[in-house]
């Protein structure tokens, strides 16, 4: 592998850059891409201390 | 003859001073008088035609950091070569040695000539041992027909003209072998290989300008008696008529004249002139190659630079291959792959040629010759590597796939319409730019790279227990409440949580739904999770699905007070449950992830090469693909 070659794949070479610096911020700030318990955030009124629910049986 | 003697042509009165000390014969290098012939031959005046050569007599260079000057040459015409011998004076050490010109290769040898004992019969690849470290392989078999000298000589020219010679090479030496048949003497020179650059070179004639040339050259039409002059001088041993356009050859030894029935014209007009890599050449001929077992023919250029030689440009369906001598090459025997330059080389094709049109000028007969070659093609993409052999030589050529673009900009200098590009060429890379080894060892690097973070990540995830308590059913509870668990504390920024749930059930379930609240700011995450576990045994055989223990992953979640409202399920039977709370942990899923998008691209890459390749290699007898 030469310069000129490195040159060739420069499209590719930033890919990896971009994608691996994406790969370390989620690590870093803990995101699961995929697998991930799904939650939906939302904000209470209540002081978080009550919230109703629906319950079934 | 005597160092610094001063010597008078009889002819022409030109005056020489003997620059070497033990000079055997002075030839004026004016007009090819005989001044001093100290040899055990007789030697006649004869006129010395120039071929193309940069280098003269008074030239100056350096070899291994001596100095040396040019003080004489011996002309050696062959039938397919030629050879100058310049003699070599080097003051410094009082001594003689040759420096061996033919088209481009150089090669500083010793002053004498040693002689080989008893009878040897010289035949092509064979190996002859010359001195305990130095085996070389020869590669042509030849004959003198023409032998002139000029200026001023010692020592090794007691053969005259008819005589048989060879060439023996390795890697790093040449030798030349002269066998007089009339008294069955072998003797050999021996030298090393030498680049036209490192010799540094000074005084030499500026290759594109003739002034220095002493005489015309003219060759007369054996057919309709036109006066052709031959830009290759005394290297052109056949052309075609500017005139009516036959071939013949201009050696005694070669009568032949050729009409040809086809007609062609060159995309790249002869003698224009075109820079590849780096290096100016000129286009000398033209011809239109045939094979007959394949019905393929091709165009061929013969391009010459006087310092680097002679090389080709091959042309078929718009693919062009830029092609050059090897100097030295042994294929491992009865190998169809063999490694060369690091790169991996399959036998493509064998074939004979044929030579159905041809213009301009060649310096050996191409017409004879490329009949009675035997031609084997090896491939490494965009690399070629082509052996031609025939009675007499063996030659290795290594080549090299260059674009429509870059022939163009070779050729700036002159108006190409250069023919268009049909399908892919057998040596045309998948990608031209770079090759499969390059994205192989960037994938690796990257590859290991990704592996290295994620290790790295791995050992530094704290995965810290901030919360762990079991859950009971309220008892006479008959309704299901909310329960709301102690507050707890997430170091940090921004990290991941994972939640184990565990609940005791055997052919049971649990379900429940859960909010994690930030109590500084509010912000809820609701998620939910449904516990499962049966078993039994049925026909005989023990069966289980589910599990006791289920875990969320939460990403992203910012540091602070929280706590989890739960809104538990029980069935019938269980009545308990327990959660464990962990801050940062690591995951490897991102890993994977990550390699399999970065892998995209080689795989489509190499799944694509797969299908040019097997096609490629479908025109070829000697496929890799075929069972």
């Amino acid at each position: 592998m030469n310069l000129k070659e490195l040159g060739s794949l420069k499209y590719f070479i930033a890919f990896i850059v971009v994608f691996v610096g994406f790969y370390i911020y989620s690590g870093i700030i803990g995101w699961k891409w995929l697998g991930s318990t799904s939650t939906e955030k939302t904000k209470t009124e209540k002081n978080g201390t009550y919230h109703p629910r629906y319950f079934h049986k | 003859m005597l160092k610094d003697q001063t010597k008078i042509c009889v002819e022409c009165n030109t005056v020489h001073t003997v620059i070497g000390n033990l000079s055997t014969l002075l030839v004026c290098r004016n007009c090819g008088n005989i001044i001093g012939n100290e040899t055990s031959i007789d030697i006649a005046k004869r006129t010395l035609i120039d071929g193309w050569s940069t280098i003269r007599i008074g030239s100056k260079g350096k070899y291994k950091e001596r100095t040396f000057e040019i003080i004489g040459r011996i002309h050696l015409l062959l039938r397919r070569d030629y050879k100058d011998f310049w003699c070599v004076w080097m003051e410094e050490d009082s001594a003689y040695a040759w420096l061996m010109e033919s088209f481009g290769r150089y090669a500083f040898c010793q002053d004498s000539l040693f002689n080989i004992e008893g009878s040897v019969d010289l035949y092509l690849a064979q190996k002859v041992n010359l001195t305990e470290r130095t085996d070389v392989v020869i590669d042509l078999i030849d004959r003198c027909d023409y032998l002139a000298y000029e200026g001023e000589s010692k020592g090794w020219q007691d053969f005259n003209e008819g005589f048989e010679v060879a060439q023996g090479t390795t890697e790093k030496f040449f030798a030349f072998f002269i066998c007089s048949k009339q008294n069955a003497e072998m003797k050999f020179l021996l030298g090393e290989w030498v680049d036209f650059e490192d010799l540094k070179l000074s005084q030499i004639r500026d290759w594109d300008k003739a002034v220095e040339i002493r005489n015309e050259i003219t060759i007369p039409c054996p057919s309709c008696k036109h006066v052709n002059i031959p830009r290759g001088r005394s290297l052109t041993l056949a052309l075609t008529c500017e005139s009516c356009g036959k071939y013949f050859t201009n050696r005694k030894w070669s009568k032949q004249v050729v009409k040809f029935n086809e007609v062609a014209v060159p995309a790249i007009p002869i003698g224009a002139k075109g820079k590849i890599d780096g290096i100016t050449y000129e286009v000398m001929s033209f011809a239109v190659k045939y094979v007959r077992k394949y019905k393929y023919r091709w165009r061929e250029y013969l391009l010459f630079n006087p310092n680097k030689g002679q090389v080709y440009l091959s042309e078929y369906d718009g693919h062009w291959n830029f092609m050059r001598p090897v100097p030295f090459f042994e294929k491992p025997k009865a190998k169809t792959e063999f490694d060369y330059k690091n790169n991996q080389f399959r036998l493509y094709q064998k074939f004979h040629a044929t030579i159905v049109f041809a213009k301009g000028e060649f310096f050996t007969d191409a017409f004879s010759i490329t009949e009675g070659t035997h031609c084997e093609e090896h491939i490494a993409p965009p690399y070629l590597l082509s052996a031609e052999h025939d009675s007499a030589s063996y030659r290795w050529f290594e080549g090299e796939y260059k674009s429509r673009d870059e022939i163009s900009n070779a050729f700036t200098s002159t108006s190409l319409v250069l023919p268009p590009k049909k399908g892919r060429g057998y040596t045309q890379p998948v990608i031209d730019s770079f090759s499969p080894q390059s994205i192989i060892q960037l994938c690796f690097i990257t590859f290991f790279l990704v592996i290295g973070i994620q290790f790295f990540f791995a050992e530094t995830s704290k995965e810290k227990e901030v919360f762990e308590q079991t859950f009971h059913r309220p008892e006479g509870s008959a309704d299901q409440k909310m329960l709301v668990t102690p507050s707890f504390y997430l170091e940090g920024s921004s990290k991941s949580l994972v939640m184990q749930l565990t609940a005791p059930v055997n052919n049971d379930w649990f379900y429940g739904e859960f909010t994690l609240i930030n109590e500084s700011d509010n912000s809820e995450y609701d998620f939910s999770k449904e516990i499962e576990y049966y078993s039994g045994v049925e026909e005989g055989e023990a069966w289980s699905e589910g599990a006791i223990r289920e875990e969320a992953f939460l990403s992203r979640i910012p540091g602070g007070s929280y706590h989890i409202n739960i809104y538990p399920q029980f069935s019938n039977y269980n009545n308990q449950f327990s959660i464990r709370v962990i801050r940062d942990v690591a995951n490897f899923s991102n890993m994977w992830l990550t390699l399999l998008i970065l892998s995209i691209f080689p795989i489509f890459y190499f799944i694509r090469r797969y299908h040019i390749e097997r096609k490629r290699w479908s025109d070829s007898d000697y496929s890799p693909y075929d069972n």
